[in-house]
């Protein structure tokens, strides 16, 4: 049972380590041009000096955590998970209210948001129970478990409220897809999606008919090429869909706020408001779509310098880069991305301990859809949702939340050799 | 590896794929956005140069710029301050305040609005000291036309914001430049304004400036105005104002050998200061209102009167010229003479049944010879309408029945009738000499502007051609930049042989003649009084009008260095208000000052204000 090694910090793997430098220095560059115009006394109180001193902490806490034993993260990840909902709890009782929202913790001008931590502890527990003895995803009651463990944050979070952090979570659904679940579910997941958006965009009384319409030419292709009627997967499916297509109209006019259905509508470019709700999406994509080819050039950008997007040093990053660097630098960090995510894929595959791969694969969905939904909000392909670019964006806790699960993850790898 | 993995793999390549794609669109395809950007953040800003200073002929300064302060506010911008100190520092009132806060937060939460408008240097001082207590708030130094003299007003005119149509017009002008609207701030508006400076600078989304753009390569220097020095003598102008005083006319002085207007006086007048400055707006609606004095109007420019007998030296000089009258011709007038079965010309020369030659004839003003020698000049010619338009010709050579051009914006054409016009009046082929006989002596249908026969003055003085008239002495004391047609002599078509007859017996009205009471001891003047009647016409009525009083002289007469002529309305006989104007000034412009101060006293006393109502009175009946 003796370790065969003991992995050091040079075990990381070094790619995955690489393109987490790169994008936090872009990252850092990025923050530095997009608030380069505002007053500070010193470099501490800059954007950029706080983002390089809070990079600072993440390499300490990567070094302390060099020093944890895997062990120990394993076999405290439900005290961990629980610590995190306490957090998620007590932010609700405790937390600054900022414009509504309680999402923060405040100590003086230092700010700390559970959620981003809330993530990296959802995946360790989750990682927990997915291990457990005789725990079969394809077991319902075992399903209802693992949705409970990611639903009840996403329930904590939507009290505070903040509506991107709670659909960021819910993307660690993709990791029972790895661990059994059928695909099914997510086909289901997109179906009702779709549905939501035509009805949207079409209206209740046309997307109805048409529904019922391709259901009922699907069964008949079906029937003629097999002879045969799938009625109990068919039906559901249908009486899905028009669940979907009735609760549309009750989501959208009575769950979602005004502003939340304006950004669904700007997106699927039934209502322009350049001037208001639409104001940040129709100037990112002026910064973004005057950067042309190869950008204005570092603090030339004039949307950037004009401060027309106001989160650009946060959510809005990429505009910063799409009007300094223009394409060949939104290229770059699409690439890197992608690179990073796919190189992640591969070392969840390799782990041999299930833990450790679901632990990765944890970190791969939230990084994922962080990734995704935040460009594709930045250039007006979804709804605007208030999430980071990870790595990139401006803010300490998303920063540290991310730093700890890659490196845990990481350290998972390093030591996945060892026998434990 | 697992085929579970490859989904994901699969998933994230579509992912990036679509974002990849939907960022070429934006970046490399559509250029839509470049544009949206430039408009966004590039803003122009323009420098407004000093306006260029406006001088006498003896460099005497007479307008300048004033800077004068707006206090401004950007709603977004303003916090909680003080209203009482605030209002006790800008010496406005309360409501005035709190209107034009709601105004300007209705206008734009982030844009400056105007709040108190043309404050003086000393009325902003204090605000100035404290204006930080108040933010959001912030002085605009502006500059308005600080004038150096109560008078002139009609001659340098006044500035004001542009309207929609000079926006159209000329696209120089933004919103809220100033432009001139009269006198010479009209007519050498693009001397004066100079050239406008533009910045490029890179803004907000507040629209607040936050550098230059690309280093200001595009930005171009602002050019000051350049400086007038007018021909006009403000001393001169200023006696003429004083002698103008109670009456309603003009003195037009030019100097013959330029051209160049030494004295422009409309009576009644205003200061100019009262079109700049703070109340300009009410200033201008009371001048332009009142309908009695109508102080807006250049009577010297613009007024059209009959010339009266000052004109009979034209047909005088004509009638030499077309040899129907020689230098000793005589004509015998008996109280006038009758040129038809009713007709009767009447004349108070007092040749009593004497041949009249040509000086005498204009020493007493004799009506008898100068109709005759119009009849003559006229029946020359095989048609009565041929005859009449080689007459009405040689007028238009001297600047008469038409604009003169002279470079100030206002003016009028007067008129003098050709044969077209009788035509129309009697029907083509049904008129006579005869029927225009008032033409001879400057009645009738003949109308001339006060400036039109000072520059009939000029070119008798200069024997035969003249200068247009004109304001402009210098630009940037240079005469590179002024309009040569003033500088080019204009010929009447006159030759100089036969001035000397006309002139010696202008000489000899101050001798012997009508004006002998106005005589300058010292300085041999020549000059012809004028006594123009004029007529109304209420509720169908011939109304006849207290005459003008006219007279126009130039002096000295061998080396004239100033031709002068004076209109007073309804001033009555010339030779009693006109000519002692016109003397004196001649006199004050030859010697700098005026000896004999009885004569200016008796001028500076006359009073005509009693005639006017009673003429308007009239008039509003129409």
């Amino acid at each position: 049972m003796n370790s065969s090694r003991k992995a050091s910090i040079f075990d990381y793997d070094w790619i995955s380590v690489l393109l987490y430098n790169l994008l936090v220095f872009i990252g850092i560059v990025s923050i530095y041009s997009a608030t380069y115009n505002q007053e500070h006394t010193n470099i501490l109180q800059s954007f950029y000096g706080k983002q390089a001193l809070w990079l600072a902490f993440s390499y300490i806490f990567v070094i302390l955590l060099s020093f944890t034993s895997i062990k120990n993260i394993k076999n405290n990840a439900s005290l961990l998970y629980l610590i995190g909902i306490v957090l998620l709890i007590l932010v609700l009782i405790a937390g600054a209210n900022i414009n509504g929202n309680r999402s923060w913790f405040r100590f003086g001008s230092f700010s700390i948001q559970p959620a981003e931590f809330g993530k990296l502890l959802t995946v360790l527990g989750l990682a927990k129970l997915l291990t457990e003895p005789d725990f079969k995803l394809t077991n319902f009651k075992n399903f209802l478990q693992a949705s409970a463990l990611i639903l009840v944050p996403v329930l904590l979070i939507l009290l505070q409220p903040d509506l991107g952090s709670a659909i960021i979570f819910l993307s660690l659904f993709l990791v029972f897809y790895r661990d059994g679940l059928s695909i099914m579910y997510y086909l289901l997941a997109i179906l009702i999606t779709v549905l939501f958006a035509t009805t949207i965009y079409f209206g209740q009384q046309k997307i109805l008919p048409v529904t019922i319409g391709v259901f009922i030419l699907i069964n008949m292709i079906t029937y003629l090429i097999l002879k045969k009627i799938f009625w109990i997967p068919a039906l559901f499916i249908l009486s899905v869909s028009i669940l979907s297509i009735l609760g549309t109209d009750f989501i959208f006019h009575k769950v979602l706020k005004s502003h939340q259905r304006n950004r669904i509508e700007i997106v699927l470019g039934k209502k322009k408001d350049d001037k208001g709700t639409g104001y940040n999406l129709k100037q990112a994509l002026i910064a973004i779509g005057s950067g042309g080819l190869n950008g204005k050039g570092l603090l030339k950008g004039s949307q950037t310098k004009g401060n027309y997007i106001p989160e650009q040093h946060t959510d809005w990053i990429l505009t910063v880069i799409g009007e300094q660097w223009g394409f060949l630098g939104t290229l770059t960090v699409v690439l890197l991305y992608t690179f990073l995510i796919i190189r992640l894929v591969f070392l969840a595959e390799r782990q041999k301990q299930k833990f450790s791969r679901i632990v990765g694969y944890g970190l791969i969905a939230i990084l994922f859809a962080h990734y995704a939904l935040n460009m594709l909000m930045v250039i007006g392909l979804f709804p605007t949702i208030g999430i980071p670019l990870p790595f990139l964006s401006y803010g300490g806790s998303s920063l540290w939340g991310f730093t700890l699960l890659l490196f845990i993850f990481l350290k998972f790898d390093a030591h996945r050799v060892e026998d434990w | 590896m697992n085929q579970k993995a490859i989904v994901v793999i699969f998933l994230i390549l579509l992912t990036s794929i679509t974002i990849i794609g939907r960022l070429f669109y934006l970046q490399i395809l559509d250029k839509e956005y470049k544009d949206l950007a430039l408009k966004n953040a590039v803003k122009k800003e323009y420098i407004i140069p000093e306006r260029g200073y406006i001088y006498d002929r003896n460099k005497k300064l007479l307008v300048s710029n004033l800077p004068i302060y707006d206090i401004m506010a950007i709603p977004k911008q303003m916090r909680a301050f003080d209203t009482i100190e605030f209002l006790k520092y800008t010496g406005i009132n309360k409501e005035t305040l709190i209107k034009a806060l709601k105004r300007a937060k209705k206008y734009s939460r982030s844009k400056a609005s105007l709040i108190v408008p043309k404050l003086y240097k000393n009325e902003i001082a204090l605000l100035q000291e404290k204006i930080y207590k108040f933010p959001g708030f912030f002085i605009q130094r502006r500059a308005i036309r600080k004038y150096h003299t109560k008078s002139a007003a009609n001659v340098l005119g006044f500035i004001r914001e542009v309207n929609e149509r000079e926006l159209k017009k000329d696209p120089f002008y933004m919103p809220g430049d100033l432009i001139g609207k009269a006198g010479v701030e009209k007519s050498y508006e693009k001397v004066l304004r100079g050239k406008k400076g533009v910045r490029y600078f890179l803004t907000d989304k507040f629209n607040r400036k936050i550098g230059r753009y690309k280093n200001g390569k595009y930005d171009t220097q602002s050019e000051v105005g350049k400086d007038l020095q007018l021909s006009i003598d403000i001393d001169l102008q200023i006696f003429g104002d004083s002698l103008m005083q109670n009456k309603r006319g003009a003195i037009i002085a030019i100097e013959p050998a330029t051209g160049e207007i030494l004295a422009l006086v409309t009576a009644p007048s205003f200061p100019p200061e009262f079109l700049s400055g703070r109340n300009s707006s009410k200033n201008f609606n009371k001048l332009f209102r009142d309908k009695i004095n109508n102080p807006l109007l250049d009577r010297g420019l613009q007024g059209e009167y009959p010339p009266g007998s000052p004109f009979k030296m034209l047909n005088g000089l004509i009638g030499l010229q077309e040899q129907v009258i020689e230098p000793w011709t005589g004509f015998v007038c008996n109280h006038g003479f009758s040129y038809g079965r009713h007709s009767h010309m009447y004349c108070h020369c007092g040749a009593n049944g004497r041949k009249v030659h040509l000086p005498w004839a204009i020493e007493r003003s004799c009506n008898t010879f100068f109709s005759k020698s119009y009849l003559n000049i006229i029946k020359k010619y095989a048609t009565t309408a041929e005859g009449l338009n080689v007459w009405h010709d040689y007028l238009a050579r001297f600047g008469l029945g038409h604009y003169l051009h002279t470079d100030l914006p206002v003016g009028s054409k007067g008129f003098i009738p050709d044969s077209k016009f009788y035509d129309h009046y009697y029907g083509k082929g049904r008129w006579y000499a005869s029927y225009t006989i008032s033409n001879g002596i400057g009645q009738g249908e003949v109308l001339t502007t006060p400036i039109q026969l000072a520059n009939v003055a000029a070119a008798i003085a200069n024997r035969g051609y003249y200068y247009t008239p004109h304001i402009i002495r210098r630009i940037n004391d240079s005469q590179k930049d002024i309009d040569s047609f003033y500088l080019k002599p204009k010929q009447t078509g006159i030759d100089a042989k036969y001035f000397k007859q006309i002139i010696d017996g202008m000489a000899a009205v101050y001798k012997y003649g009508t004006a002998r009471n106005s005589q300058l001891p010292d300085i041999e003047l020549c000059g012809k009084t004028g006594t123009s009647e004029n007529k109304t016409r209420i509720n169908g009525r011939i109304i006849k009008l207290p005459d003008h009083s006219i007279f126009m002289a130039f002096g000295p007469k061998d080396k004239p260095k100033i031709a002068v002529t004076v209109f007073v309305e309804n001033g009555g006989y010339g030779a009693t208000v006109a000519a002692p104007i016109a003397t004196l000034i001649i006199e004050k412009y030859l010697r700098g000052n005026i000896t004999r101060t009885d004569l200016l006293n008796r001028v500076l006393k006359t009073d005509l204000t009693y005639i006017y109502p009673k003429i308007n009175h009239n008039k509003n009946e129409q």
